[in-house]
């Protein structure tokens, strides 16, 4: 019937020109932040090198960006990639959240909506459904026909079953293909297959449970209403509930319960943990007194390590402690509002979907904190190597940037390139586990309501 | 006329005793009070943000001021006192050091329409640093909360009207087509567009009422009698009502095209999805693709290399050019010793800084070409307008904050005029002279400018609103025929 009235083949088409074009966007965006990630991170390691001679502390300024690295699954998630830098720059004294946010470059058109396949599969298939659905059963009833089928010999669980899977075949014959293709395209970029195929295989259920909650859910609306038009009547806004009003009232909901500090009080503590710090002239004075009373000597220059490289290397860990409690906290919270987002997808099915396809796709809220904390390790340990250089390098008088110590190649190629490894597919299914399993068990409350249903159907 | 409105009060009972009055308005309410409140929380927490960084900033001051005053009393007494060594030399006494260790930051406060609607507030930076064009605080709202937008007012209006007009409309004439009561309908002394227009009336008419519902409470949220947010807030309640009218003329065009109630329904779903969520997105990414951001690894690059070429610019030149811009501080001779490499620094760095905005230019200009493409693409969606319109009425889109970065591009100058004779001349920093040092204090772009800037957005809106009524007095001419 659905084939008849032309809306079948419609959202067919509908669904395939929407993964289409989603796909490419999606693998055209993937492209650029790999290039970016692979030769960009490669010249900027020579970058370092070739960097000439400088005073040590002055090359911990000159500093390096790292590149996240990310699963080709995201090419179909894109998540909060773009509201996260797209690179870090490391240097001396400040950690540094991400910088040069995509979403900055966009227009305000880009916040209607993240056009990925994450949106198709949450947000459009499920209202493909909902239209496909809502008068397969109301719509029988409404015009006898269900008495008719009854009578001759049909179970009301046949005609329901076969509603579904007319459905199930609708939407398989365009989604079965493009999973696989899906699947080759990530095989041939992928660097570890077995991690980012699990990681396409778990975000394929979560997306087909989604669906199949949706499918169910609508056939029981349709079972239970008067008319076609009173099942499209509550449909229509439990999917604008779910699927559009959900998200946002989730992260609004999450706030609520987990506050998290904005930039501008952010930044205030940061600068009120600095203050709370000696100014580095007091510290070199401190260091400088405890240096000639440690060595029993009277002048500076008698001194066989450099107070300022001293200081440095002191300062560096007092202010690195004070600035990592500050965004430990504020990734803390950031995954606490992830956490009680993913919580509230027990009540909202739309939402574990959305939070188990962003975690299984890499472009979370856990992800982003992973590469920070990798980076931030990498960060200390390239300024602490070149403040310590400091230390026997630097005359025993002499101020961090004064002339005289400026070595070259040969302390930076002292330090080891930056390395990320992307947390394996266990990892990634041990953060998704609440979600996948509220995914799981909606699909299994809808089938238990749905039969429930049946058994009382109302014919007339 | 008299008989359209007969019919729109007739359709109005009928769909009282469904239920379909009370519940759209309900919903109305219920949506608008929940997103006023996370607006107003929203609001609240921002002001709060900008009042006490602004009490931070002044109270490091502050410490160094007192400081500044001991070293002072120390000075004149001469009696040891715990000061460290290198304090005389770097400290709170020096005019380098207010600029260096404790900057004032130029913070732009929320406005007070943005309870109504964040609009790109998310992800704009409120501070920049009294002295360079360096942000001293980023946004650090959850990425999770940018991906998934604000449940503000304007996004209820965004999404609510169109699927209340099309949970109204979706059979409207088909209905009766289906049931057969239109044959018996039009046997009446009444014509086919006298049937649609008194049915659309009647359902505009609840469309309204959540319309005006919405508008209420906002204005109650606002709760302000300045004359710039009533005028504001009035250009944000027109705006919204004109989307509204529009969402029904485009259901009731639907119907009178398609006449099934299913297909109506799937066409109008379809439209409104394509409307609201992927026309903008696709535009988006044309827009992007016309004016294609350029790689911000190669400006990190050059702006690298800038500071290295600045490091060696010539002294002469850097001098030259530096005097020209600053006519006051010349000529060179009259600055020696510290002062005076100081001043050569600094000339160094304005040149270098001069470059960066180039620089900085070629990398704006994509992106006010996408901005400006993206005011042409409103005519292709009323969502798009909607939005547009509401962003800048309440201050929330892009103009405001270009307003607000050139008065720090003033500050920085102020500032600079205030700090360089000081630092240039090895003037001693009095703690009084940290009295004097300059404030930022923001002036609140004009409702008459922001209208301009929303002005294309609500002229693409009554445009979309004529255009679809025409197509209904047409298409139920032709029907009629």
């Amino acid at each position: 019937m659905s084939v008849r009235d032309g809306r079948a083949p419609l959202a067919c088409l509908t669904l395939a020109i929407a993964l289409a074009a989603t796909t490419l966007i999606g693998i055209h965006d993937f492209e650029q932040r790999q290039l970016v990630a692979t030769s960009t991170a490669q010249a900027e390691y020579q970058r370092w090198l070739n960097q000439g001679r400088k005073s040590s502390h002055s090359a911990a300024h000159f500093g390096q960006f790292v590149f996240p690295v990310r699963s080709p699954v995201s090419a179909l998630e894109a998540g909060i990639s773009d509201y996260q830098g797209s690179f870090t720059f490391l240097e001396a004294h400040t950690q540094k959240l991400a910088q040069f946010r995509p979403a900055d470059e966009r227009t305000f058109l880009f916040r209607f909506a993240s056009p990925d396949i994450g949106l198709v599969m949450e947000v459009l298939a499920p209202l493909i459904i909902v239209l496909l659905l809502f008068g397969a059963i109301a719509g029988e009833r409404e015009a006898g026909t269900l008495h008719q089928l009854l009578a001759s010999g049909v179970s009301i669980a046949s005609i329901a079953s076969g509603k579904l899977l007319a459905v199930v075949l609708t939407l398989g014959s365009v989604l079965l293909p493009f999973f696989v293709l899906a699947g080759s395209w990530i095989a041939t970029r992928s660097i570890s297959p077995f991690d980012d195929l699990g990681r396409l295989a778990l975000l394929a259920l979560v997306w087909v449970a989604w669906c199949s909650t949706s499918a169910v859910l609508t056939l029981v609306a349709s079972a239970r209403a008067r008319s076609p038009r009173q099942a499209l009547m509550w449909l229509l806004p439990s999917w604008f509930v779910l699927c559009l009003v959900g998200p946002p009232a989730a992260t609004y909901i999450a706030r609520l319960i987990v506050p998290s500090t904005d930039g501008l009080t952010f930044a205030a503590g940061i600068q009120s943990d600095r203050y709370r710090l000696p100014v580095w002239y007091e510290r070199l004075d401190q260091t400088e007194k405890r240096l000639l009373a440690q060595y029993s000597v009277r002048d500076l220059k008698q001194l066989p390590v450099s107070p300022a490289g001293i200081a440095m290397v002191e300062d560096e860990e007092a202010y690195d402690k004070l600035q990592e409690r500050r965004f430990s906290s504020l990734y803390g919270d950031w995954e606490r509002q992830s956490k009680v987002y993913t919580l509230m997808g027990i009540i909202v099915p739309s939402l574990a979907a959305s939070s188990a396809s962003l975690t299984m796709a890499g472009t979370d809220i856990a992800h982003a904190r992973h590469f920070a904390a990798a980076s931030e390790r990498y960060r200390q340990y390239l300024v602490q190597a070149m403040n310590k250089a400091m230390i026997s390098g630097q005359r025993p008088d002499a101020l961090p940037y004064a002339p005289g110590y400026t070595p070259g190649a040969e302390l930076w190629s002292t330090i080891d390139r930056f390395r990320y490894q992307l947390p394996d597919v266990r990892w990634a299914a041990s953060e998704a586990a609440i979600p996948i399993a509220s995914a799981a068990v909606w699909c299994l409350l809808a089938s238990g309501l749905f039969a429930y249903t049946l058994r009382r159907i109302r014919l007339a | 006329m008299r008989t359209t409105f007969q019919i729109a009060r007739w359709e109005l009972l009928l769909l009282r005793r469904s239920g379909l009055v009370w519940l759209p308005l309900a919903v109305t309410f219920v949506l608008s009070i929940v997103s006023l409140w996370y607006g107003d929380t929203r609001y609240e927490r921002d002001v709060a943000a900008v009042s006490e960084f602004r009490q931070s900033d002044e109270f490091r001051l502050g410490v160094y001021q007192k400081r500044a005053a001991a070293m002072e009393l120390q000075a004149t007494t001469g009696a040891d006192g715990p000061i460290p060594k290198y304090e005389f030399a770097w400290g709170p006494r020096k005019p380098l050091w207010p600029t260096a260790w404790v900057p004032l930051s130029a913070v732009l406060p929320p406005h007070g329409l943005q309870r109504l609607n964040r609009g790109q507030t998310d992800l704009q930076r409120a501070a920049f640093a009294g002295w360079t064009r360096t942000a001293t605080a980023e946004t650090t709202d959850n990425p999770l909360s940018l991906l998934a937008g604000s449940f503000d007012l304007t996004f209820v209006l965004l999404n609510l009207f169109p699927l209340v007009a099309i949970a109204l409309t979706w059979d409207l004439i088909s209905g009766e087509e289906e049931s057969g009561m239109t044959g018996s309908l039009l046997s009446h002394p009444i014509s086919f567009r006298q049937l649609v227009l008194g049915k659309m009336l009647a359902r505009l008419a609840i469309l309204m009422g959540c319309w005006a519902i919405a508008m209420c409470i906002g204005y109650l949220a606002i709760a302000s009698d300045s004359v710039d947010a009533t005028t504001r807030f009035l250009a944000y309640a027109a705006s919204g009502g004109l989307y509204a009218a529009i969402w029904m003329t485009i259901c009731v065009t639907a119907n009178v095209i398609i006449r099934r109630s299913g297909a109506t329904a799937v066409t109008l779903a379809f439209l409104w999805l394509l409307l609201t969520f992927v026309g903008p997105a696709v535009l988006d990414r044309v827009s992007l693709t016309a004016y294609a951001a350029p790689s911000r690894i190669d400006y990190v690059n050059r702006k690298r290399e800038l500071e290295k070429d600045s490091v060696q610019l010539d002294e002469s030149f850097a001098l030259r050019t530096f005097f020209e811009r600053h006519p006051r501080l010349a000529p060179a001779e009259k600055y020696t010793g510290e002062g005076r490499r100081f001043l050569l620094a600094y000339a160094r760095r304005e040149e270098r800084e001069k470059r960066a905005v180039q620089l900085e230019a070629e990398y704006e200009v994509p992106r006010q070409r996408r901005q400006t493409l993206a005011k042409w693409f409103t005519l292709f969606s009323p969502a798009i307008a909607l939005r547009l319109a509401h962003n800048e009425t309440t201050g929330a889109g892009d103009s405001r904050h270009e307003h607000y970065m050139q008065q720090v591009g003033n500050f920085h100058l102020e500032s600079r005029g205030f700090f360089y004779p000081l630092i240039f001349s090895n003037a001693e920093f009095t703690s009084s002279d940290y009295n004097r040092i300059p404030r930022f204090r923001y002036t609140e772009q004009s409702w008459e400018d922001a209208f301009r800037e929303a002005g294309p957005a609500t002229g693409s809106l009554v445009l979309w609103l004529c255009s679809t009524i025409l197509i209904v007095f047409g298409m139920t001419r032709r029907s009629n025929a």
